[in-house]
């Protein structure tokens, strides 16, 4: 399932691209109003400037040629046309006024220059007016008017026209500068605004795009865990859960209904065995799981192994996510394991097989892993890596908990050749040599294969190796220790192989020997420092058993008696043909002893019914009648063969019950108050077989005697 | 840096294993069997070996004995893809020499932890 976009970072996106965008649409107006307000002044700026020109170009033509002071003095110098010109004097005296009034608004600052043209205004009309009243007879009569000292008009004027210039070419030149300035920021207030703009559609395309795919992926998984039988949820940011399929109601049911009661109360009640570290509990509480496999009960006892992976949503501030549950077990296992037991032989092999493989291989992957992570790796190779690594470890709980699945309850049985652990034997029993003591592990004969489980085999003769050298040494010996394997014959006609581990030491008290004979191997033997407890338990698990015995002067001798390899298939059809003379009820949780004990029953003629659990026993001693009942102490569980042994006393009284057990010393005081016969697993098989037949003589033949054997 | 040895027949582990060392400063030289580090022990200098528990032809077990007869000062680390051998008297009795036992599935972090002890320690005692 593709991971579902986190949440804080698209409102972030947006936030800031929101914010981008008005601060710089803010500019850009403030700097449009700017510019425009500066446009509006430059014009009416200009158009002042305008106004001073005329006026001033006015003020010349009032001055200059055909003006004031050429009418002036046309009538100094014709007096015949006097009066004419001092009219067009007089009334270029009254423009220039006007004028200088007006060019006093324009130009303010230049107050000197204008006082000056007023001076040589009222100059030349104090004149004019003399001349007017006056006839001019003689050259010197005229000097006096017309020595009128026109200059400080003229500069006055020309700095008019200058200060104009000048006040013109600043001003227009600030506001230039101004409008650059503003419509630099414009522009990038304009090109960062667009920008933004552009940006956040590309980013609402890409999202939207992703999420396109990720409902396409949800769908596409959604089909897939439909496919495969998987459950679908939807955790609500209420805390609810909202199944999105059947499978999730089948598979649920009323956990996920809405009631007052909270859920995770809900799913404790339903789930007692959760812990708060559980990934179903996890997913529900709206917490990110990648994949991981656990094995729950459920309310009608069934054991289900569930694939969980969760995601959160896009908006993790929610709490919500999408919650997929896959039940593993239904669709690995489950068909294959409902009917036949010899199925859960089969897996058990595989998953042996399998783990032993995927151990290693996990080993070798996780320090690969563990090296490039540590390397300067960029891209998305981390991420790769700590999710490889999260999947190794759920392979490691995957691989632990198939096996512990395919083999629970039961033994790891499997066919093998007695020549590898002997083989392996030697090469460990090197370092367990020491200078004097020699270890000498013989080759096994050709075709020796044992059924059961080579790892305790071996351990069970490191164990014997071990205890022989240590004897040894403490006897401060040199010596030799022998291990060699020998055909024998189990019990009557049923093969097998005899382990012999020999050494040149003290060999054992006669107590140790004398205690072994009748039960299995006392506290004292295993205080003695022989682990034979150990070794007891392997053989007898295996359907053997081991005897003690000193060599005449020359040590102590342990030998491991086991059944030479038989096939995993239980005996239905030979007992199916049968005729069954009696019915018995064996209950053991070791297939390997019901089916030794099935096969020597079957050799008689007598049909066995087996049982690997108490629970399964006694509800076959309700639907079934037997003969005999023979069960095992210990069943693995909190119901033993005291239960049994009550139940059948209960529901069948006249039936005999037999507990058949490893430790026949403690079942002695455990049923002290039960009317049972007790016997070893071991070297007392042949006893309980006679005495099983003895009791079965007393019975009457079944009316069915086609009732044949059946695993449970 | 330290000069170590690696003897399994495992040469997948003892690649991804080597590399890792490598990787955390460690010059390090692979074996595939017994006579092969006993050869290389004797022409080079070593800091600290580790040794797989079960070889054919020629167990770790073996190994390690004549190991520390010839170099008792060396730190070795035997190490067992074998789970239940731990659970047996092999560990104590056979390997008591070894200065550590480890399973092959150990965390990485762990092996460096008791890498750098014993080299710690092994450059105490030298």
């Amino acid at each position: 399932m593709m991971a579902a976009p986190t949440g804080r970072k698209p409102t972030y996106v947006w936030g800031v691209g929101l914010l981008w965008i008005s601060v710089f649409t803010c500019i850009l107006f403030f700097t449009g109003f700017t510019a425009l307000n500066i446009l509006h002044r430059q014009q009416a700026f200009q158009q002042k400037i305008v106004q001073a020109d005329i006026i001033l170009v006015r003020l010349n033509n009032q001055l200059g040629y055909g003006g004031f002071i050429h009418n002036f003095k046309n009538a100094v110098l014709r007096p015949d046309e006097k009066d004419r010109y001092l009219d067009a004097f007089g009334q270029n005296a009254l423009a220039i006024k006007a004028l200088i009034e007006q060019t006093e608004q324009h130009f303010p600052d230049l107050t000197n220059e204008i006082k000056n043209l007023g001076e040589t205004l009222n100059e030349y009309t104090e004149n004019a007016e003399f001349l007017r009243q006056t006839e001019l007879r003689q050259p010197l009569d005229i000097d006096p008017i017309v020595r009128v000292n026109d200059d400080f008009a003229v500069q006055a004027l020309l700095n008019l026209l200058q200060s104009n210039r000048d006040q013109m070419t600043e001003t227009l030149s600030q506001m230039e500068s101004r409008k650059i300035v503003l419509s630099v920021g414009a522009a990038i207030s304009f090109i960062s605004a667009i920008t933004a703009t552009a940006g956040l559609l590309i980013y609402a395309r890409n999202r939207s795009r992703i999420f396109r795919a990720a409902v396409e992926e949800n769908r596409r998984t959604s089909e897939m865990i439909e496919d495969v039988g998987g459950a679908i949820f939807k955790l609500g940011s209420d805390g609810e859960v909202e199944v999105t399929n059947r499978k999730g109601r089948a598979m649920f049911g009323a956990l996920i209904e809405r009631q007052s009661v909270p859920l995770v109360d809900r799913m404790l009640e339903t789930f007692p065995e959760i812990a708060l570290d559980d990934p179903l509990l996890r997913a529900f509480l709206g917490r990110k799981v990648d994949s991981e496999i656990s094995l729950y009960t459920f309310p009608d006892q069934s054991q289900r192994y569930l694939r969980i992976f969760s995601a959160p949503l896009s908006n993790q501030n929610q709490g919500g996510a999408v919650i997929e549950i896959t039940d593993v077990t239904q669709n690995m296992v489950a068909e294959k394991l409902e009917d036949q037991n010899r199925n859960i032989l089969v897996l058990g092999q595989v998953a042996r097989s399998v783990v032993h493989d995927v151990r290693n291989v996990n080993a070798t992957l996780r320090f690969t892993l563990e090296r490039l992570k540590g390397q300067d790796l960029g891209g998305s190779t981390p991420a790769l890596i700590t999710n490889a690594l999260s999947a190794l470890s759920v392979s490691d709980k995957l691989a632990k908990r198939l096996l512990d699945f395919a083999t629970a309850g039961r033994d790891e049985v499997t066919n093998f050749e007695a020549s590898d652990v002997l083989t392996m034997l030697r090469s460990l029993s090197d370092g367990i040599a020491q200078d004097q003591i020699l270890i000498d592990v013989r080759k096994a004969p050709a075709g020796a294969r044992l059924t059961g489980s080579p790892n305790a085999v071996l351990a069970a003769l490191i164990n014997l190796v071990v205890n022989a050298r240590n004897a040894l040494v403490a006897a401060g010996q040199d010596g030799q220790i022998t291990v060699h394997l020998d055909s024998e014959e189990l019990h009557p006609s049923i093969p097998g192989w005899v382990f012999r581990v020999t050494d040149t030491g003290p060999g054992f008290p006669q107590e140790i020997i004398a205690g072994s004979r009748s039960s299995a191997p006392t506290r004292s033997a295993e205080g003695y420092g022989l682990g034979l407890s150990i070794v007891h338990s392997v053989a007898v698990d295996m359907g053997g058993y081991v005897q003690l015995s000193n060599r005449a002067g020359r040590g102590a001798e342990v030998s491991i008696h086991l059944p030479a390899h038989h096939s995993a298939e239980p005996l239905m059809q030979t007992a199916q043909t049968l005729h069954a003379s009696a019915r018995v009820l064996l209950v053991d949780d070791s297939m390997m002893v019901t089916r030794l004990l099935e096969r020597q029953f079957a050799k008689i003629g007598i049909a066995t019914h087996q049982s690997h659990s108490a629970k399964a026993a006694l509800l076959s001693l309700q639907t079934h009648q037997y003969d005999l009942v023979i069960t095992d102490y210990d069943l693995g569980e909190e119901q033993s063969g005291k239960d049994i042994a009550a139940a059948t006393h209960e529901l069948q009284p006249d039936v005999p019950v037999i507990v058949f057990t490893k430790t026949p010393e403690w079942a002695t005081e455990a049923f002290a108050h039960l009317n049972v016969e007790i016997f070893g697993k071991g070297n007392q098989t042949e006893t309980l077989i006679s005495r099983a037949k003895s009791l079965l003589a007393r019975s009457p033949e079944p009316a069915d005697a086609a009732f044949s054997t059946k695993n449970q | 840096m330290a000069r170590l040895l690696l003897c399994d027949d495992d040469p997948m582990y003892s690649l991804a294993l080597s590399a890792l060392l490598g990787d955390w400063g460690h010059s390090v030289k692979t074996t595939e069997t017994a006579q092969e580090a006993l050869d290389h022990l004797a022409s080079h200098t070593v800091d600290l070996a580790i040794l797989d528990v079960v070889m054919p032809g020629g167990g770790g077990v073996s190994l390690l004995h004549q190991i520390k007869d010839l170099y008792p000062n060396l730190p070795t680390i035997v190490c067992t893809g074998r789970d239940f051998l731990f659970e047996t008297p092999l560990m104590e009795i056979g390997m008591e020499k070894a200065d550590e036992k480890i399973k092959k599935t150990i965390d990485p972090a762990d092996l460096l932890a008791v890498i750098n002890r014993l080299l710690k320690q092994a450059k105490k005692v030298g």
